[in-house]
C-alpha cells in the first residue's frame, strides 16, 4: 500500500490496473493515432516511487490526475472518442485543465476552476522588479509559476511565499508549461528554453538561435513545441528532435489540433500547420498579416486565430477559410471558446469580442485600453481578462460585466484558476497578485 | 696641446666647407645635402642627425625611396630612415622603421643596392595595429634611436610608444627596447620617455639616460633611469626607481601632519610611478626587453605613500577613501613594516561615524573559522534574532540583549545542494580559475568555475593541474536550486549546477540590482536576497538589491579603534541591520530607517 499524496489510499496493483484499463480505453478510442514509442512497460522499469502508466513512468499523483481526467472527460454511453487523443478530448462540464498557457494544448482557455463572481480582494502580491508579462501558471500542488521581465522565474506557494526563484540571463515573457514528469519548462528571451525540476533545480536547457518569447506547450507524448526562429520540437530531456524554419521570429504560441498537427503564426502573415511527429508541413494558410496570436481550437477541430490586420480568422483542419470576423485593430491575444463554442477574445480596439461559431457577434464589452491579454473562461462560462486600462473584468456569459477591478496599471497577463477559486495575474506593477 | 687643437680646427673646416663640393658620395659623418628623395618618395621631412647621418621621415603608404641614388623597398610602408655610413665603405648604410607589420631594420648598402634587411626590432602588437608617428635619429655619436607610437584601431589598450636604442656602429645590434604603453584607471596618467646620454658612472663612455614622466593630476613627476653602457651591454643601474620614490614619499610624509592635502597628492604621485615603472604592482606600463615593468621588488618607497595615503585621508575626515586605501595596502610590491601598517589603522579611529551608524556590542561567542566555502557563521532569522551557527547553535536576541540556545532553528554551515547529496567541500584556485569543489559522500564530484584565471598573456601557470587553498575573496553565500551563489566584494556569481552539482553553463554575472536566485539562507544576504552586506577590511557596506539603491558604507563610532578586523557578516530582512563577529565579540551596526549616504 502506498500513501498518496492526497491522503487516501491507493495500492500500487490497483493503480497498475486503472493505468492498464485505461491504456485500453486508450488504444481502442485512438484507433490508427496509436501514443509514440512508450518508454516503460511496467513499475519495474521506472525509478523511484514512479510507476509506468500509459506507458511512461510518471508519480501517481500525476497518474491519478491523468485517470481522474480521462474518467471525467470519457463518454457516458459508452461510445468511443473517434480520433481524439486524451488531451484533445472535448472537456466536459469539468475537465481539468492542463498546466499550460490557456488551460491546455488546443488553448481553449477554459479552466475546470471556478473563479470569483464578486470583486475579489488582493490575497497577496509578490512584487517582481519589472512588468510581468507572462500568465502564471498553477502546478498540481498549487504552486504558482511565473516569469517576469526583471529575469525572474518565480514558484510561489499559494500562501505568497517564495518557493522558489530562478534568476534568468534575460527576461521571461513565456509562460510556463508543466510536463507530465514534473518538468516546468519555460522559454527565455535570451534564446533558451529551460527544463526545471519542481525544486527549481535545472533538468535541462536548450539554446536556441533567438529569444523564445511564445509560450510552449506539451503534447501528450511528451513532445515540447516551442516557436523560436520557426517550431522546435524537443523531447523529454529539452533534445531537438526537429525545427521547423519560418522567416522571422515567432511569437505566437503553438497549439496542438487533434488530428495531430501543430498550428501557429507567423510574422509573414501565414498559419501553418506541421505534423507534430515530425514537422512535416501539411498546409499554410495565407492570411495576408502578421500573426502575433496563438491559435485556439475548439471540439470541432476549428482553428480560430487573430491577425494584426484586426481580423479574427476561422479556419478548418485543412487551413481553408471559413470565415473572417472584422474588428479593425490588431488581435494579439489567443482566443478562447467557451463550452458552447462562443469565440471570446480582446483586441486592440479596446473590446472583448464574444464571437458565434458561425463567425457572428454575440456580444462586445469595451473597455479603455487597449487588450492584449488573452482571456480566460472558468467553469461556470464566464470570462476573465485584463485590460491596459489597468482593470480586470469578469464577464459573464451573456456579456454582462460582473465585476471589474482596478489594479493599478496595465494587466498583459492572463489569469489562472486556483483550485480555491483563487485568481493569479501579472500585472506591469510588477505584481503577481492573488485575488480571492 | 698645439698640434690637438690645429687638428680639431681643420677637421671643423672640413665639415663645414669642404663637403659641399664633393662630387663622390656622401661622406662619413658628413651631411648629405645632396639626398634628394624621388618624388615618389614623398619624403615627410628630412633632418641633419646629431651625431651624422640624415634622417628622414615619410607619409603613410610610402613603399619605396630612392637613397642616394639606391633604390631601398620594404614589404610594407618605410615610415622613417637614418642614412650613415655605418661600415665605413664611403656608403651611406639605412636603419629603418616600416610598417605592416611594425618593425626596425637595418639594411647594408653595397654600391647602387642596399642588401636584404636585418630586422633589429619588431614591437608585439595585435594584428590591426600600425605605425602611427615613427622616427629615428641619432643618439649621440654611436648610437641611433627609433621611436615608434602604435595605433591600434578599435583596441586603445594596445596601443604603445616603442623606443629602441641601436648601436650604429655595430649595426646589427640592439642595445635596448623599450616601450610604454597607454594608461587605464589602474595605473593612470600620461607617462613618457625621453632618451638622452651621458656619462653616468664616469668610465669614458657615455650611458643611455631615461628621463620618465608621469603627469597626473596635473602634477609632472619625473625619474632619471640610467642603463650604463658595459662591453656586455647596458646594465639598468638598479638604485631606481626607488630612490626616487622612496624620496618623494619621504617628502609626503613630512607634509602628512600640518599639511595632508600635500601629503595625498605627493603620495599619489609616488604610487602612480610605481604602478607605472614597477612590475610587482601587475599594471606597469613601461616595458623593457617586452618585459612589463622594472623589478622593484618590495618597494619602501611606495608602502610608505600608500601608508601615507591612508592617513592623509583619515586625517581630512575622507572616510570611503580612507577604507580604500587601507584596502589597497595589501596590494603586491609594497613593503609596509607593522609599525607602518599599524600607523594608518590606528588613523581610522580618528574617522568620523558614516551613514549614522550605531554600534552595540552583543556577548562573546566561539565560532570556528570558516572557508570561502562555509556559510556565515550568522544569519538574521528576523529583525531582531540573530542565529549563531557555533557548536552549540544559539540566538542572540537584539530585543532582550540575551543570546540564548537555539531551538531547532538550522545552523550548519556547510552548503549542501537541494537534494542534499553534494556538498561545498571548498573554493580553490586552480589553472583554470578559482573553482568550487563540489563532494558527494566525501569523494569529488564536480569543480564548476566561479570565475577563469586572467593571467598577463604568456604566463604560466606555477599549480600544475594541483589546486591551491585559495578562495581569492570569493564566499559562498548558498545554494539555491539554480546553482551556487557566491560574492567577492560585493560582485555577485552564480555559479549554475545541473542534477549531478556539474556546471550548467558558465558563472552568470549578477548585474547590480538584478534579484537573486531563491531561496537562500540567512547570512551575508537576507532570506528574501533582497540585501547583501560585503565585508572588505574594516568596511561594512550593505547592498540593496531590489529595489535598487546605492551600496551604504556602515561606520559606526568607535569602528576603527577596535582591534580585528570583522567577520561572518549578516544583514537583516530590512536591511538596516548588520551583525559582525570581531574580536571573539557579537557586533551589531543598525542604521535609521532613512539612511543617509
Amino acid at each position: 500500500m502506498i500513501v498518496a499524496a492526497r491522503g487516501f489510499l491507493l495500492s500500487r496493483g490497483v493503480l497498475r490496473r486503472a493505468a492498464a484499463a485505461m491504456l485500453g480505453v486508450w488504444c481502442v478510442s485512438c484507433g490508427a493515432t496509436t501514443p509514440a514509442a512508450t518508454p516503460c512497460m511496467s513499475d519495474r522499469e521506472c525509478q523511484g516511487a514512479r510507476v509506468c502508466h500509459q506507458g511512461r513512468c510518471m508519480f501517481e499523483e500525476e497518474a491519478r490526475a491523468s485517470l481522474r481526467a480521462q474518467l471525467v472527460d470519457a463518454p457516458t454511453d459508452g461510445s468511443t472518442r473517434g480520433a481524439e487523443t486524451p488531451a484533445d478530448a472535448p472537456p466536459g462540464p469539468q475537465a481539468a485543465e492542463q498546466p499550460m498557457f490557456m488551460g491546455g494544448p488546443r488553448r481553449t482557455g477554459r479552466s475546470h476552476r471556478a473563479g470569483p463572481t464578486a470583486a475579489p480582494s488582493v490575497a497577496w502580491v509578490h512584487r517582481t522588479a519589472e512588468r510581468v508579462f507572462a500568465s502564471p501558471v498553477v502546478g498540481g500542488d498549487g504552486t504558482v509559476y511565473v516569469g517576469s521581465l526583471d529575469r525572474t522565474f518565480n514558484a510561489l506557494a499559494p500562501d505568497g511565499s517564495v518557493r522558489w526563484r530562478y534568476a534568468g540571463r534575460d527576461k521571461f515573457y513565456s509562460s510556463a508549461a508543466i510536463a507530465s514528469d514534473g518538468t516546468i519548462v519555460v522559454g527565455c528571451h535570451d534564446g533558451s528554453v529551460l527544463g526545471l525540476t519542481r525544486e527549481g533545480r535545472l533538468r535541462w536547457r536548450r539554446e536556441l538561435p533567438v529569444a523564445v518569447d511564445a509560450s510552449p506547450v506539451i503534447g501528450p507524448d511528451g513532445t515540447i513545441y516551442v516557436a523560436a526562429d520557426g517550431l522546435y520540437a524537443l523531447d523529454v530531456e529539452g533534445n531537438v528532435r526537429f525545427h521547423v524554419a519560418a522567416a522571422g521570429a515567432v511569437r505566437s504560441s503553438p497549439a496542438l489540433h487533434p488530428s495531430g498537427l501543430v498550428v501557429f503564426g507567423t510574422v509573414d502573415g501565414r498559419v501553418r500547420a506541421v505534423d507534430a511527429r515530425d514537422g512535416t508541413a501539411r498546409w499554410e494558410a495565407r492570411v495576408g498579416a502578421s500573426v502575433e496570436s496563438g491559435a485556439a481550437i475548439a471540439e470541432d477541430g476549428t482553428i480560430y486565430v487573430g491577425t494584426d490586420r484586426g481580423q479574427l480568422l476561422a479556419l478548418g483542419a485543412d487551413g481553408s477559410e471559413r470565415w473572417r470576423y472584422e474588428v479593425g485593430s490588431d488581435v494579439r491575444a489567443t482566443p478562447a471558446i467557451a463550452r458552447d463554442g462562443t469565440i471570446v477574445f480582446g483586441a486592440y480596439d479596446r473590446h472583448v469580442h464574444a464571437v458565434s461559431p458561425s463567425g457572428e457577434r454575440r456580444w462586445r464589452v469595451e473597455t479603455s485600453g487597449r487588450i492584449r491579454a488573452s482571456a480566460r473562461i472558468d467553469r461556470e462560462g464566464r470570462v476573465y481578462v485584463g485590460s491596459q486600462d489597468d482593470h480586470l473584468y469578469c464577464i459573464a456569459p451573456d456579456g454582462r460585466v460582473l465585476w471589474s477591478r482596478n489594479m493599478g496599471q496595465d494587466i498583459d497577463s492572463s489569469v489562472a484558476f486556483g483550485e480555491d477559486g483563487t485568481l493569479y495575474v501579472g500585472v506591469d506593477d510588477g505584481g503577481i497578485y492573488a485575488l480571492r | 696641446m698645439y698640434y690637438d687643437r690645429l687638428m680639431r680646427v681643420a677637421l671643423l673646416g672640413l665639415l663645414l666647407f669642404g663637403c659641399s663640393d664633393c662630387d663622390g658620395p656622401a661622406v662619413p659623418f658628413g651631411l648629405d645635402a645632396s639626398a634628394r628623395p624621388l618624388p615618389e618618395a614623398r619624403p615627410a621631412a628630412e633632418t641633419p642627425a646629431a651625431g651624422g647621418g640624415v634622417a628622414r621621415r615619410y607619409e603613410e603608404g610610402t613603399t619605396s625611396v630612392d637613397l642616394d641614388g639606391a633604390r631601398l623597398a620594404l614589404d610594407g610602408a618605410i615610415r622613417a630612415t637614418y642614412a650613415r655610413d655605418v661600415d665605413g665603405d664611403g656608403h651611406a648604410d639605412v636603419f629603418a622603421i616600416a610598417d605592416g607589420p611594425p618593425r626596425v631594420v637595418y639594411l647594408r648598402r653595397r654600391g647602387e643596392r642596399f642588401e636584404a634587411p636585418v630586422e633589429l626590432a619588431r614591437p608585439s602588437a595585435p594584428e590591426g595595429c600600425r605605425v602611427g608617428d615613427a622616427a629615428l635619429e641619432a643618439l649621440g655619436p654611436t648610437w641611433a634611436h627609433a621611436r615608434l607610437a602604435l595605433a591600434c584601431a578599435g583596441d586603445a589598450t594596445a596601443e604603445a610608444v616603442h623606443h629602441v636604442v641601436l648601436d650604429a656602429e655595430r649595426a646589427t645590434r640592439r642595445l635596448e627596447h623599450l616601450s610604454v604603453s597607454a594608461g587605464d584607471e589602474r595605473s593612470p596618467g600620461a607617462l613618457t620617455l625621453a632618451l638622452d646620454r651621458d656619462d653616468r658612472d664616469e668610465d669614458g663612455h657615455d650611458d643611455l639616460v631615461v628621463r620618465a614622466t608621469l603627469e597626473h593630476e596635473g602634477a609632472r613627476v619625473e625619474i632619471a633611469l640610467v642603463w650604463l653602457d658595459r662591453p656586455s651591454g647596458l646594465a639598468r643601474q638598479p638604485g631606481e626607481p626607488e630612490a626616487t620614490l622612496g624620496e618623494r614619499s619621504l617628502d609626503a610624509l613630512r607634509r602628512l601632519e600640518r599639511r595632508p592635502r600635500e601629503a595625498l597628492a605627493r603620495s599619489r604621485e609616488v604610487l602612480a610611478l610605481h604602478r607605472a615603472l614597477c612590475r610587482e604592482p601587475g599594471v606597469a606600463r613601461l616595458a623593457v626587453g617586452g618585459v612589463a615593468g622594472l623589478p622593484c621588488a618590495q618597494s619602501e618607497g611606495a608602502g610608505r605613500a600608500a601608508t601615507t595615503v591612508v592617513r592623509a585621508h583619515a586625517a581630512l575626515g575622507e572616510t570611503q577613501a580612507a577604507l580604500d586605501a587601507l584596502d589597497a595596502l595589501s596590494e603586491p610590491g609594497l613593503r609596509i613594516n607593522d609599525e607602518r601598517r599599524r600607523f594608518a589603522r590606528r588613523a581610522l579611529g580618528s574617522l568620523p561615524a558614516s551613514g549614522d551608524a550605531t554600534l552595540r556590542e552583543g556577548p562573546p561567542v566561539r565560532v570556528a573559522p570558516a572557508s570561502g566555502a562555509a556559510l556565515s557563521a550568522l544569519g538574521f532569522l528576523d529583525e531582531d534574532r540573530i542565529l549563531v551557527r557555533s557548536a552549540p547553535p544559539s540566538v542572540w536576541d537584539l530585543a532582550s540583549g540575551e543570546l540564548r540556545a537555539a531551538q531547532g532553528e538550522r545552523a550548519e554551515r556547510t552548503l549542501r545542494d537541494p537534494s542534499g547529496r553534494f556538498e561545498l567541500a571548498a573554493i580553490e584556485r586552480t589553472c583554470d580559475g578559482h573553482v568550487l569543489r563540489i563532494v558527494a559522500s566525501g569523494l569529488p564530484a564536480s569543480s564548476p568555475l566561479v570565475a577563469p584565471r586572467a593571467p598577463p598573456a604568456g604566463a604560466a601557470c606555477p599549480l600544475a593541474g594541483r589546486a591551491a587553498e585559495d578562495a581569492g575573496g570569493w564566499v559562498a553565500l548558498g545554494w539555491p536550486p539554480q546553482g551556487v551563489l557566491t560574492m567577492r566584494e560585493g560582485e555577485l556569481r552564480l555559479v549554475p549546477l545541473d542534477l549531478s552539482a556539474r556546471a550548467a553553463g558558465p558563472p552568470q554575472v549578477l548585474e547590480p540590482g538584478a534579484p537573486l536566485p531563491l531561496p537562500l539562507p540567512p547570512g551575508a544576504v537576507s532570506a528574501d536576497g533582497r540585501h547583501v552586506v560585503a565585508l572588505r577590511g574594516l568596511a561594512v557596506r550593505v547592498m540593496q538589491l531590489a529595489p535598487r539603491a546605492p551600496p551604504v558604507l556602515l561606520w559606526p563610532e568607535r569602528w576603527g579603534a577596535l582591534d580585528a578586523d570583522p567577520t561572518d557578516a549578516a544583514v537583516s530582512p530590512s536591511g538596516r541591520r548588520v551583525a559582525v563577529i570581531r574580536g571573539g565579540r557579537l557586533l551589531s551596526i543598525e542604521r535609521p530607517e532613512a539612511a543617509p549616504r
